[in-house]
């Protein structure tokens, strides 16, 4: 077991996945294939490297830094089929670029087993697009002149995520004190009534591929923010959709995941039934549930992330490669801040003299 | 700069008139704090999930419910003339 590549079926050269026209295109003579051509081609397409296994690095780990910008612990060592240079990457990455020949690799024994996803939902926003949406998402008000995004956004990767996808059913219930409000003036007063009511709701909902990123690495925030995919355009795993990007594989399991998964459905379980209530103001007294996961699938999801430093803080943006949903938090000029709120609240302040 | 140039303002304003000045200057910081809350809003879009109502795929069906009238309160506020 080994990396891959996938190789023209014309010119030998490498094939990598076009997110532009959702096929395979070399990268020497532009040639395009679909995973069908691909697929009867068969082992011809495929040029997978005679070596048995990784090889587990010793000695200080600390020196190698992985994909993400972070240092990884537990590092291991491939070598590139195409040119012969040593590649290494963290236990959890399943396809990389060769950083001597840009070289597409995917390892093959991080997609098998216990590891191999069900689906993937392959990429849709090639890295043109990104960096033009970066560069417009990064004008904001409050973004330092200084902040060159033209410097930093070549850096800009295109990542397969994993994520647990879980689907499942809520049952609970609620006790509430609903209260209806009524008002009348008598006299010099002003009467108000609250009329209280014992409320009770019990029902059930059901959910279908609440994600949760399953990546030690990624922040969990970005992920949930990059939300929603489409899933419906999301297709059985097939590992020639990795050529030409990075992945991880998945290194926190799905009872770990769940958490996350179980406390979004279990807020919005209690929205749902609280909506069911019709008063001017519901006191929640309490709230029963259980849930009830069916199943928990493991599928890639697009990403292209972005890390860098100013002033020696550091910033990670994403954007959902599906969708092209770009979320990020951008450094802020706090003179800016003040000179953009300060400056209208003091003439509004002048005018109110004047008016009032 | 900008703090003494409000300060001054505040001062002489209060000097001048009474009620209405910090009316003025209320109004005015709560319209502050609001454009500098929108500002920050834009280049801050990174906000853990925790809410999956995008992913209901049955809507809630209700197998008990019932709203039991217990009492009733009553507050009266004097209205100023």
């Amino acid at each position: 077991m080994g990396n891959i590549i996938y190789k023209c079926l014309t010119c030998g050269g490498d094939l990598q996945f076009s997110a532009e026209t959702q096929n395979w295109q070399c990268k020497y003579c532009d040639d395009v294939f679909t995973l069908e051509q691909l697929n009867e081609a068969g082992r011809n397409s495929v040029d997978e490297q005679k070596i048995d296994k990784h090889v587990e690095l010793e000695g200080d780990k600390n020196q190698y830094q992985s994909t993400d910008g972070t240092v990884g612990k537990d590092l291991v060592q491939y070598r590139c089929s195409h040119c012969g240079a040593e590649i290494i990457t963290d236990r959890a990455t399943a396809a990389t670029i060769c950083v001597y020949c840009s070289n597409p690799i995917i390892m093959t024994e991080q997609v098998i087993g216990d590891f191999s996803p069900e689906y993937v939902v392959p990429f849709k926003i090639d890295k043109s697009k990104v960096m033009d949406s970066f560069k417009a998402f990064s004008k904001k008000p409050l973004t330092p002149k200084d902040f060159d995004c033209e410097k930093v956004v070549d850096k800009i990767q295109g990542v397969y995520i994993p994520f647990w996808l879980y689907s499942g059913t809520l049952t609970g219930s609620i006790r509430a004190d609903g209260i209806t409000k009524s008002s009348y003036t008598r006299g010099d007063y002003r009467i108000t009534e609250s009329r209280h009511h014992d409320v009770f709701r019990d029902g059930f909902l059901s959910f279908e591929k609440v994600p949760v990123d399953a990546s030690n690495k990624t922040d969990d925030a970005a992920m949930d923010s990059i939300e929603p995919y489409n899933f419906e355009e999301m297709v059985p795993f097939n590992v020639g959709y990795l050529a030409g990007y990075l992945a991880e594989r998945y290194d926190v399991d799905k009872d770990t995941c769940l958490k996350r998964a179980d406390e979004r459905i279990v807020n919005t379980g209690k929205d749902e039934l609280l909506k069911t209530c019709q008063y001017d103001d519901i006191e929640l007294k309490s709230y029963n549930h259980e849930l009830d996961i069916q199943k928990a699938e493991y599928a890639l999801m697009p990403t292209w992330l972005l890390y860098t430093k100013y002033k020696d803080k550091d910033y990670f943006f994403a954007m959902n490669g599906q969708t092209g949903k770009f979320i990020g938090n951008l450094p802020v000029d706090y003179l800016k801040l003040v000179l953009y709120s300060g400056v209208p609240s003091i003439l509004l302040f002048i005018i109110l003299l004047f008016i009032l | 700069m900008l703090n003494s140039i409000y300060f001054a303002l505040i001062t002489n304003a209060t000097m001048m008139s009474g009620d209405n000045t910090f009316a003025a200057l209320g109004i005015s910081i709560v319209a502050g704090i609001a454009i500098a809350v929108s500002l920050l809003a834009q280049s801050r879009t990174k906000v853990k999930a925790t809410k999956a109502d995008k992913y209901i795929s049955a809507r809630l069906k209700l197998t008990g419910r019932f709203d039991n009238y217990t009492h009733t309160t009553t507050t009266k506020t004097k209205i100023n003339k």
